[in-house]
This record gives structure tokens, sequence and C-alpha cells, in this order.
């Protein structure tokens, strides 16, 4: 049976990017990075290469991990959550957050298709089998997830985070 | 519903920064997940490694006791040490009557010399277990009453084969079936 943890290191940076995409950069998206891996060593042994990619069984497991971390939030609202240190000033690091932010205005099944997409590096298909969808429905809603995200971008989005509701799936 | 993809470029730049910027871990986290991952696959090695020897050791272990006899030897060598019964000291009758180990039990195999040990059969014609042992080894043993040519009053009672008492018969006109009187 193949290792699914033979080569860490592009996983790690897939897991981390979708994790990110829906925590924020900083503590909470290296934890809940941390966790997936700890449950990917425990249950090595179950995955079954039949089912997809390495890739994709640490996605999956990446989203249990980024469920629980967003329901410990919701438990501990009145507390601010952890945010990524601003690290130095260099233009990346601003566009980066910059991103992030926009990213982190969406609604919740925006956010969660944008990291599968480009946090995880999932296609279409793969992330139709995880949200249990038609392909196609995930293309029209990553789609009308970009619309969203560029608007914010742009600055024509004027709605508040959170409260844009995904008529996307 | 292809058609929202094949319009090209009109989020290529969104997706294109969305890729370039999406966020990547401190070296020191992946470090830290690396070393997690690291202790499993060396036990596995090691697991492998721990295979292979002990099915190298078993497998020079079958060789060493097969070459040596295998169990049959072993059962038969451990009985001897331990303590003969019965039943193991008729399957150890060919080894001693070979090695003459058994001392004044042994009986010739060809039957040409004399048990000067008249002891092994008993006056009253009793024979010993060890005298059975190598009668069932041999075949059945004839008693003659030897008297030499040259000295008939010298007469001993001979237990032999019954190619060797023939012989004794057919050379010595004086030897007689049976006990000497």
């Amino acid at each position: 049976m193949r290792d699914p943890l033979a080569h860490p290191g592009p996983l790690m940076r897939r897991v981390y990017g979708y994790t990110a995409y829906r925590l924020g950069d900083g503590p909470e998206a290296e934890d809940a990075m941390s966790e997936t891996f700890e449950r990917a060593i425990r249950y090595r042994s179950t995955y079954d290469e039949r089912l997809g990619e390495p890739a994709v069984w640490l996605i999956g497991i990446a989203r249990r991990c980024v469920s629980e971390v967003l329901a410990q939030r919701a438990q501990s609202a009145g507390e601010p959550p952890d945010q990524a240190a601003p690290g130095n000033l260099e233009a990346d690091a601003v566009a980066r957050v910059t991103m992030q932010d926009a990213v982190a205005r969406l609604s919740t099944r925006d956010q969660e298709l944008i990291g599968l997409r480009y946090g995880g590096d999932l296609s279409a298909r793969q992330i139709a089998q995880h949200l249990g969808v038609t392909t196609n429905a995930v293309e029209v809603g990553l789609h009308r997830a970009l619309g969203r995200l560029r608007r914010i971008v742009t600055g024509s989005e004027t709605e508040p985070a959170g409260a844009m509701v995904d008529k996307a799936l | 519903m292809a058609r929202f993809w094949k319009r090209e470029g009109e989020f290529s730049e969104l997706e294109r920064q969305l890729r370039a910027e999406r966020p990547e871990p401190r070296v020191e986290i992946m470090e830290q997940v690396a070393r997690r991952l690291r202790p499993k696959r060396s036990f596995l090695a090691f697991a492998r490694m721990r295979f292979a020897i002990a099915s190298s050791l078993t497998a020079v272990t079958l060789v060493v006791f097969a070459a040596l006899g295998g169990v049959g030897q072993a059962t038969t060598l451990t009985k001897q040490l331990v303590g003969i019964s019965p039943a193991a000291s008729t399957s150890a009758a060919p080894a001693k009557a070979k090695g003459t180990s058994g001392g004044s039990a042994s009986q010739p195999s060809q039957g040409t010399q004399s048990s000067q040990n008249s002891g092994n059969t008993g006056s009253d014609g009793h024979t010993s277990k060890k005298e059975q042992s190598a009668q069932n080894q041999y075949g059945e043993k004839v008693t003659i009453c030897h008297r030499p040519d040259g000295n008939p009053a010298n007469a001993q009672t001979l237990r032999l084969s019954s190619s060797g008492a023939a012989n004794h018969l057919r050379n010595h006109p004086l030897d007689t079936e049976g006990p000497c009187p």
C-alpha cells in the first residue's frame, strides 16, 4: 500500500493553504494543519488510494478540523479571535493580507469553495466529491464566489463581512 | 455550464492572484510536522529489518537442526539423557549395538563372538530387556553348546544367530544344539 504521507512538503502547503483561507493566516490555521497531520498519521493505514489522491484525503480531514475550530469560535464568540501578526511591510505580505481579508468577507460557503480550489488546489470534480454536489454546481458556485470576491477587492462591494447570502449552491 | 469557465480572462487575474498569494506555512511548523512523520517511517523500517533478521535466524536454525538429525534425533537423545523408558530403549538399540556403548549388554552383530557374560542369559533361560531388543533387531538367537575340537571338556554355551549356529554345527562335530549340560 502506498504511504499517503511519503512526500509531506507539498501536502502541507496545500492543507495550510486551505486552512488559512478558511481561518485566516496564523496560529489557528497552523494548529488546524498540525491536527490534520496528527490524524493522518493516526489513520494512515486506513488510506485507500482508490478513493483519491493523498491531498484529497488530507483536505477531507482538514475540513473536519476547520469545522471544529469554527465551532469553538462560535462558542467563544465574545473573545477576539487570534489574528496573524502582520509581519513585515513588504508589498507581497500586504497584498496577501488584503486578499485574505477579502476572502474573509465572503460567506462561509464561498470561503469553502475558494479555500478548496485555490488553497487546497483541488479540481472542481474533487471539490464536488467532498461537498456531495455535482461538478457543475461547484463550477457555478466558484464563478459566483469569484465575482463577489472581485467586487470586494475592487471596492464595489458594500455589504458587511459575513452578510452576503450564498446563492450559488 | 461550461461556459462559465470558457470566458477567458474573466477571473484569470483574480485566480492567478489567489494562487500566488496562497498563504504558506512557516518553515518551523513544517519541520515540526515533518518530525512527527519521521519516527513512524523509521519505525516501519525498523520493523522490516527486525522481521528480516528474525526470518534469517529461523532459517539458519532450521537448517542446522535438520543437519543434526531433526526432531527424531533430538527426541532420542533427550530421552537417553533424561532416562531410558522401555520404548526408548527399544528404539535406541541399534545405536547401542553399533557404538558398543552398552558394554556387556551388547551382542555381536555377526554372532561370531561368544557372549562371555553368561549373566545376560539367566540360568532359568530368561533374557534381559537388552537381549530382547537385540533379538528384535537382528532376529532369533540360537543356543548351542560349543566344544572346542582340541579341548572338548571346555564346553561353552553360546547364543548365536541362526547362520552362526549352523556354521558351528557344521565345522565342529562335537557342538550340539541347546545349552551345555
